[in-house]
């Protein structure tokens, strides 16, 4: 009797390890099939008209960035990621400017640029930014002063329309310095840190109503907080070039 | 304001210290088991110590760490509660459960202990605790303003042990460099690099970022809980043509 009883609660153990072995630690299964992808991109994101998907590109084991195209003629984003035992869609967007997917958000070495521009925006390069406001503050007679940062990256689209790459190695350095210090302060508060450093893109060029990425840049959806927005950056955001 | 919440901080001396206290917790245990007529079963002296250590308590910030202060034996009581029956072998537990509580001020000196300790190893107002190993050392530029650069390693380690610790002017630069333009009517950052590939001292856990000035012999250190500013002689920048 007391070995039966025994005997089961070591199976039971056994399942409940197996299952949450297979929950988080399998191998991913196969992305689904294009059409399922819009499916799902189309039942997760109403009104959205996904019609094609243009490319499944991996941006590790569990990451696939899925580019597509709209009946509105719009270009959209979504992300996807294999979370317990199955592929979830995490955001999607309906315009194609660049975001920055954050794999491991305390890991800057993991994020990716990822875009996918209209091709009627007729843009063979973008600019992207890493940028910092100037800031200063003195409580009592301690003063702290936080120095300006802005960084470019041009991005050769020519024939890359979608894409995903790493961040420059020298952003993803910069920025592990200052998430380890943010990350050991007594009271942590990533908000101030996530509007503290912030990331824009242009099409490096004067700002210009004509040839302005209205097609890429004019996106809405559903954007969960593993994407750091890009914002654009006109002349008056930046320093000097 | 209740039950166990300790901080652990992974620098050297908190670590040593509470593994000392761990080892005293453990010899007291032993020594009043040693001592004790009634042999009570070992794994529930453990559970006993364990939940012993519940208290209400507060939690104040000192010395730019936070300190625990118990104040009522909570778990003690709780074993009371559970014990109210079985008085004969309440006492061979009591002890064990009062060494749980008292064990908060074991921890609570080895806090105070390590943060001395962590003072007299790691000074935190001179460069060396944040610079004193320099891995692959490279400069990161951060601002338009800048030209490119590299880090002399030679004039750096000469210099690293003379810098002199200044003021931070921190409104004076900021309104500086936002009312005076360059000849091109740019913004000039006073600090516009990044050293990066430093290490701060080992065991001190003192992450921090390390801005270079300009002229490169200025370096601004951020750290979490503050920021240092340290000038040198010489220029630690070889800085490109322009």
């Amino acid at each position: 009797m007391m070995n039966k009883k025994l005997s089961l609660i070591v199976f039971s153990i056994l399942i409940v390890f197996a299952a949450v072995y297979l929950l988080y630690y399998s191998k991913p299964a196969e992305l689904p099939a294009k059409d399922e992808l819009l499916q799902k991109i189309n039942s997760t994101l109403l009104n959205i008209g996904a019609t094609k998907v243009q490319d499944t590109i991996y941006v590790d084991d569990t990451h696939v960035f899925v580019p597509f195209i709209t009946k509105n003629n719009k270009y959209g984003k979504s992300f996807w990621t294999w979370n317990k035992y199955k592929w979830e869609v995490t955001s999607i967007q309906s315009g194609g400017q660049p975001s920055i997917w954050k794999i491991d958000k305390e890991n800057p070495n993991s994020y990716k640029i990822v875009w996918n521009i209209h091709p009627d925006d007729k843009l063979d390069s973008m600019n992207l930014y890493l940028m910092r406001e100037r800031n200063y503050h003195i409580t009592g007679d301690i003063h702290v002063y936080q120095p300006g940062v802005q960084m470019v990256q041009k991005i050769n689209i020519t024939n890359r329309l979608f894409g995903s790459m790493d961040l420059p190695k020298n952003w993803a350095n910069f920025l592990d310095s200052i998430l380890r210090v943010e990350l050991d302060k007594p009271f942590i508060n990533t908000f101030e840190l996530e509007q503290a450093m912030y990331f824009g893109w242009n099409n490096g060029k004067k700002y210009d109503e004509n040839t302005y990425p209205k097609l890429s840049q004019n996106a809405s959806g559903i954007q969960n907080d593993d994407l750091s927005y890009v914002r654009y950056m006109d002349d008056n955001d930046l320093e000097s070039q | 304001m209740l039950i166990i919440d300790f901080y652990f901080v992974n620098h050297f001396p908190s670590m040593l210290m509470d593994s000392l206290a761990f080892l005293l917790i453990g010899f007291l245990a032993y020594h009043i088991y040693q001592k004790q007529e009634e042999k009570p079963k070992k794994w529930k002296v453990f559970i006993v110590i364990i939940i012993g250590l519940f208290s209400f308590s507060f939690t104040l910030p000192v010395f730019e760490t936070f300190i625990k202060i118990s104040i009522l034996p909570l778990g003690v009581w709780i074993l009371y509660f559970i014990f109210r029956n079985k008085v004969e072998k309440w006492v061979a537990y009591r002890r064990f459960a009062w060494l749980g509580f008292f064990a908060n001020f074991i921890f609570l000196t080895a806090t105070f202990a390590s943060i001395l300790f962590h003072n007299l190893l790691y000074p935190g107002s001179e460069i060396t605790t944040y610079i004193a190993e320099t891995g692959e050392l490279s400069i990161i530029t951060l601002h338009p303003s800048a030209r490119e650069a590299t880090i002399n390693q030679l004039v750096l380690n000469q210099q690293i042990q003379t810098m002199k610790s200044k003021r931070i002017d921190s409104d004076g630069w900021y309104s500086e460099i936002v009312h005076m333009e360059d000849s091109l009517g740019r913004r000039v950052e006073r600090f516009p690099y990044q050293l990066a590939g430093t290490f701060p001292k080992w065991g001190s856990a003192l992450n921090n970022t390390v801005y270079v000035e300009k002229d490169g012999k200025g370096l601004l250190v951020t750290t979490p809980e503050k920021q240092l500013y340290f000038r040198s002689e010489k220029s630690l920048l070889t800085v490109g043509k322009e």
